[in-house]
């Protein structure tokens, strides 16, 4: 309980820190809001063009992304820190949060808050709203209960891949070219249908990198469309599970990672 | 500037590259990420129709558009916060007492940056996409000379924008969120992604009046073989004129910058 109180008083802490500069907050959401706004301005342009993408339309395509900007807000809010952990291991600053009696984990996470969430939930109701107008979305008891928790689901993965590839760092001291990589890039896959890649790459992004769970998946299921185009219809449901796995994997390569540390000596 | 000691300063800049190989390992695999994105993008689009030309771009031409102009991106990346870090921690007093000019030195970093990832990422990348994707290149020794001719001056532009962005840091304490809308706009407007023949007829007068599509859309249309050896002249001779019209901002910019300049007590 009382490590609870503590974790607390570390997130309202870092909130704080981060509001303390309002204008330039404001300033900072409505860049990232012009950031997505040309992505989506150019997804538009082809779709506008060519009507639909494997046989999503324009309703479905926002859909989509809207389950992706949820996942990535939360995500974001909640594992910002380790974007910069191998500097933290890079300054010794690790060997602080060691000598602590709370989990190591819990004080990296509760260092800091990435309020850019704000713009990702903006995108992602926005997304949700239209998406939901021009895709026909019936919203049934059963599909307004089971969003938050494929959004929870979502967030497993996405954190717990951002934790495995952060526990890299605890080898290679400076990882940040492999998080950008991991962490950023990779999200352009899923920033469309998965069915437009080839088998191979449809194969990794399910059993290996499981990405294809946060949005392409479940998707299938609110938008009621026959799971005829997937590797296996009934993987639709599989984000929770997914995404408790890969959290489960990351934790234990975060531990090993913990154990392995050697300081800098910075 | 002394020719000698801007290439003094291309090779310093060169070798600080080389030092992180791992980064340079990983730096392939994300180009060639989005050239695998992009690609498949435009065969399942494509692969939608029984026409087989659309705005002009038959599959391999846009499969080759993809491929190229993701190439130049990559080989004009450079360091956009070089200017804000000097401001940060006032290195930059140092180059103000420096008798060389600033543009000119800033100008010799990135083209070091920038050789550097051509030498290590483009030109695996493109190999690679050459064995992968049915990709066709026009041979022509002029073609070839005036594209190169044109993604220089492409080069300085980006160079030119990015050294105003920069600037923006001697008057604000924070330039991140300014230097997002100066990615959003470059990947939007420069066909970095969506050549400007598929952009709808309203947009097209914008696109026109901005100096972001003579950055990447039009030197890789002269490679592609989309423009006519004429055509390529005018678009040089246009480029041209956006060098001097960006060069009196950086050159205004940088007269009221000096006076302005707060620094933090380093």
């Amino acid at each position: 309980m009382e490590s609870i109180k503590i974790y607390l008083t570390l997130f309202t802490t870092s909130i704080k820190a981060r509001m303390e500069y309002k204008a330039s907050f404001l300033f900072y959401v409505f860049a990232i809001l012009s950031f997505y706004a040309g992505q989506f301005g150019l997804l538009f342009i082809l779709l506008n063009r060519f009507h639909e993408i494997k046989g999503w339309s324009v309703g479905e395509m926002v859909f989509l992304y809207s389950l992706q900007a949820f996942a990535f807000g939360f995500t974001n809010l909640i594992f910002s820190q380790l974007v910069n952990f191998d500097k933290m291991i890079v300054d010794g600053e690790f060997d602080r949060v060691l000598v602590r009696p709370l989990s190591p984990l819990g004080q990296v996470i509760f260092s800091k808050f990435e309020v850019s969430t704000a713009a990702h939930l903006i995108i992602g109701f926005t997304a949700l709203y239209f998406g939901s107008c021009y895709a026909n979305i019936e919203w049934t008891l059963y599909k307004v209960i089971l969003f938050p928790v494929i959004v929870t689901g979502g967030v497993l993965i996405a954190g717990g891949i951002r934790l495995m590839v952060t526990a890299v760092a605890f080898w290679t001291l400076r990882n940040r070219s492999l998080v950008h990589t991991v962490i950023f890039s990779s999200k352009e896959f899923i920033n469309y249908p998965v069915n437009i890649y080839n088998m191979g790459m449809q194969f990794f992004l399910t059993f290996v990198f499981p990405i294809a769970f946060i949005n392409f998946y479940p998707a299938h299921f609110f938008l009621d469309r026959s799971g005829a185009g997937l590797l296996h219809p009934s993987l639709e449901m599989g984000t929770p599970i997914v995404g408790i796995v890969v959290i489960t994997i990351s934790i234990f390569s975060w531990k090993a990672g913990v154990n392995h540390y050697q300081s800098t000596g910075s | 500037m002394n020719p000698k000691l801007f290439i003094k300063f291309v090779s310093v800049s060169f070798q600080k590259q080389v030092t992180y190989r791992f980064d340079c390992f990983v730096g392939i695999v994300n180009g060639f990420l989005y050239v695998f994105i992009f690609t498949s993008l435009w065969k399942a689009l494509y692969s939608q129709f029984d026409t087989t030309v659309h705005n002009g771009y038959t599959l391999t031409a846009i499969v080759t558009y993809a491929v190229l102009v993701m190439a130049v991106r990559i080989s004009f990346t450079m360091d956009d916060s070089i200017i804000y870090r000097k401001v940060m921690d006032g290195s930059i007093a140092m180059e103000l007492i420096r008798p060389t000019s600033f543009f000119f030195m800033n100008l010799a970093e990135n083209v070091g940056h920038s050789l550097f990832h051509m030498m290590a990422r483009t030109v695996p990348i493109v190999v690679i996409s050459v064995l992968l994707f049915d990709i066709y290149i026009p041979l022509e020794v002029i073609r070839i000379l005036l594209f190169l001719v044109s993604c220089i001056a492409g080069y300085i532009l980006v160079s030119m924008m990015n050294f105003i962005a920069g600037l923006l840091s001697f008057w604000f304490i924070e330039i991140f969120p300014f230097l997002l809308f100066k990615y959003a706009f470059y990947t939007f407007f420069s066909g970095g992604i969506v050549p400007i023949d598929f952009f709808p007829e309203f947009l097209k007068p914008i696109v026109a009046l901005l100096p972001f599509q003579y950055m990447l859309y039009f030197p890789t249309t002269i490679l592609i073989g989309r423009a006519s050896l004429a055509d390529a002249q005018s678009i040089i001779v246009a480029q041209l004129i956006w060098i001097v019209i960006m060069g009196v901002i950086c050159h205004l910019m940088w007269g009221a910058g000096k006076k302005k300049l707060i620094i933090q007590g380093g």
